[in-house]
């Protein structure tokens, strides 16, 4: 019977309308930026082409530069749908599952899984379906991003000495790993992501214990991330940089290649414990407690 | 007279009752006047831009500048301005649901009750840019508190010193040197009615949540690209046709404005008058 309720879960998260329109937004949004590294790209390449027909140069055009793993998402900069899709994780996460326990309480059908099985096991069967969608939603547009821009660019491995036009500083967190294993850097990054997305599904799941409109519970973590987006602008530009340096911004600390604040790996891991804190013991709490008669 | 008691109800349900998302949006202007504050201050320090006074003006040009266009390099990555795009994002989510949330609930017998559609889409229409004009309202009262607490001037003149709030622009004329008024209150103001009055009949034709992620986006795209299309662009003063060298002309931006409400309220009034109100929920 558990069993049956997981996959049950699991298949209405997966197969509902919310959790298709948001992998294609990010999916668009995604293939939109790789769209865009690929038109800068070709237009190095013919610059270079017209500077040098038969390949040999006279200057350094600093051809690593030009590399996949700087122009996939999570390290390109320049164009729109980067920081669309970093300040729209919040929402895709949401989108697919995040106000099913609502519609389920509205609905009824909380009262009849009720009788037929323990509630703590619904909610985790819940929490993990809402998690699930939502790191999916994230990282299969990512993993397409790196795919279709690798595709046509080059993955020649990051030089150091270039690191200015990567954006990725020594002491950022994994940046050891961009010079050295930037494949391992591209997965993690694409991971980081997701696992957060998971968690902020799992925050509106948590709110929707408690709030009863299904737009406030969509809508509540976007907002909240942009206001949290506005605050560490505020703070890493008005504190001084020895008294508080780190970026704590998620829209931006997932991102690899935005340069504002210092990122450090316990500050992504601080707010994942934080979000896990807010949302697991209450969901545990609720579950044992749960009046749906 | 049912129209009249339509709005009322519309105007005390929607706008009276819901008064959490004002307080959030208050608390964001507060706080954006700590930072405006501390941004005036760094400013004063440096000397560059002088000593000059603060007025309501330069606070006002400081929360709807908006950002200077986007100018594509690797020193240079994009970044939302997450002031300006709060403000907006936060008065669109305020105008979002009430409509659909009355639809679905006791708004579909007061329909039935008044027997016209029209009644019941007007009332809407006047809540919707009822709504906006509160936000508004709220942002300038607390700018005006704001202001006079902290001894600044009352007036809407900018001064020297928001040169210094957007140091990346290219000024052809300088901020304190013209008049700004449109650009400060009417414009914003007008902006936000346009969009939340195209998001609410966009709402008739898909759900209500995809209509404002097209509002957030269409925000998104407003920044990055300096665009008369873009109806973004005309309420970020830093974008101003007196002063910037990219910049959007504010007449074009107060007709287009203007136009995009008659379109919504008559478009909308077209399409609700075909509107399934007992097939579709759109809590779904």
């Amino acid at each position: 019977m558990k069993r049956n309720v997981l996959r049950m879960e699991l298949k209405k998260a997966f197969q509902t309308k919310m959790f298709a329109a948001s992998l294609l937004i990010m999916s668009l949004v995604a293939c939109l930026s790789a769209a865009y590294s690929i038109e800068v790209y070709r237009d190095n390449l013919s610059m270079l082409q017209s500077i040098s027909p038969d390949g040999n140069f006279s200057k350094n055009y600093m051809l690593p530069v030009l590399s996949s793993y700087s122009a996939w998402i999570g390290n390109e900069t320049r164009s729109l749908m980067q920081a669309l899709f970093y300040m729209l994780i919040p929402v895709a996460a949401v989108f697919p599952f995040g106000s099913s326990f609502l519609s389920e309480e509205k609905s009824g059908y909380l009262r009849n899984v009720a009788v037929r099985i323990s509630m703590p096991f619904y909610y985790f069967a819940k929490a993990l379906a809402c998690f699930c969608s939502a790191f999916t939603a994230v990282v299969l547009p990512m993993l397409l991003n790196f795919l279709v821009v690798s595709a046509v660019m080059p993955s020649s491995l990051p030089h150091a000495g270039y690191e200015i036009y990567y954006v990725v500083y020594f002491g950022d967190f994994f940046s050891d790993l961009f010079y050295s294993q930037p494949l391992l850097f591209v997965v993690l990054n694409i991971l980081l992501p997701g696992l957060f997305a998971g968690v902020i599904a799992l925050l509106a799941f948590t709110l929707s214990l408690k709030i009863k409109n299904k737009y406030v519970i969509l809508f509540l973590p976007f907002l909240f991330f942009l206001g949290i987006e506005y605050l560490a602008s505020f703070v890493l530009r008005n504190v001084d940089g020895n008294v508080w340096g780190y970026e704590f911004s998620l829209t931006t600390l997932l991102h690899a290649s935005v340069p504002r604040g210092d990122k450090v790996w316990w500050m992504a891991a601080g707010q994942m414990l934080l979000l896990l804190g807010c949302t697991i013991p209450v969901l545990a709490v609720r579950s044992k407690k749960n009046e749906v008669f | 007279m049912k129209f009249f008691k339509l709005l009322r109800f519309d105007l005390k349900n929607g706008l009276l009752r819901r008064w959490q998302g004002y307080l959030i949006l208050f608390a964001t202007i507060i706080f954006a006047y700590i930072d405006f504050s501390i941004r005036i201050m760094e400013i004063r320090a440096g000397g560059i831009y002088g000593q000059g006074e603060v007025s309501i003006g330069t606070f006002l040009f400081y929360l709807f500048g908006g950002m200077e266009k986007y100018v594509p390099s690797p020193a240079n990555p994009f970044i939302f301005p997450a002031l300006w795009i709060l403000v907006f994002i936060q008065i669109l989510f305020i105008t979002l649901y009430y409509p659909f949330d009355n639809l679905n609930g006791i708004g579909k017998n007061l329909l039935i009750a008044s027997g016209r559609r029209k009644s019941w889409w007007l009332s809407k229409c006047i809540w919707n840019i009822s709504s906006v004009c509160a936000c508004f309202i709220i942002i300038w009262l607390t700018a005006l508190v704001c202001t006079l607490v902290t001894g600044g001037e009352l007036s809407f003149a900018v001064g020297p010193l928001a040169e210094g709030l957007f140091p990346k622009a290219l000024w052809i004329k300088r901020p304190m040197d013209t008049q700004l008024f449109f650009y400060l209150i009417p414009a914003p103001l007008l902006v936000a009615a346009a969009l939340s009055l195209v998001q609410m009949v966009v709402s008739l034709v898909i759900r209500p949540i995809f209509s404002f992620l097209c509002s957030a986006v269409l925000l998104g795209i407003s920044i990055y690209y300096v665009s008369p299309a873009f109806i973004g662009n005309y309420a970020m003063a830093v974008r101003a046709d007196s002063i910037a060298f990219d910049s959007v002309d504010g007449k074009t931006g107060l007709g287009l404005c203007l136009l995009i409400i008659g379109v919504s309220i008559l478009f909308g009034y077209l399409l609700f008058g075909r509107y399934d109100i007992l097939g579709k929920d759109t809590e779904k």
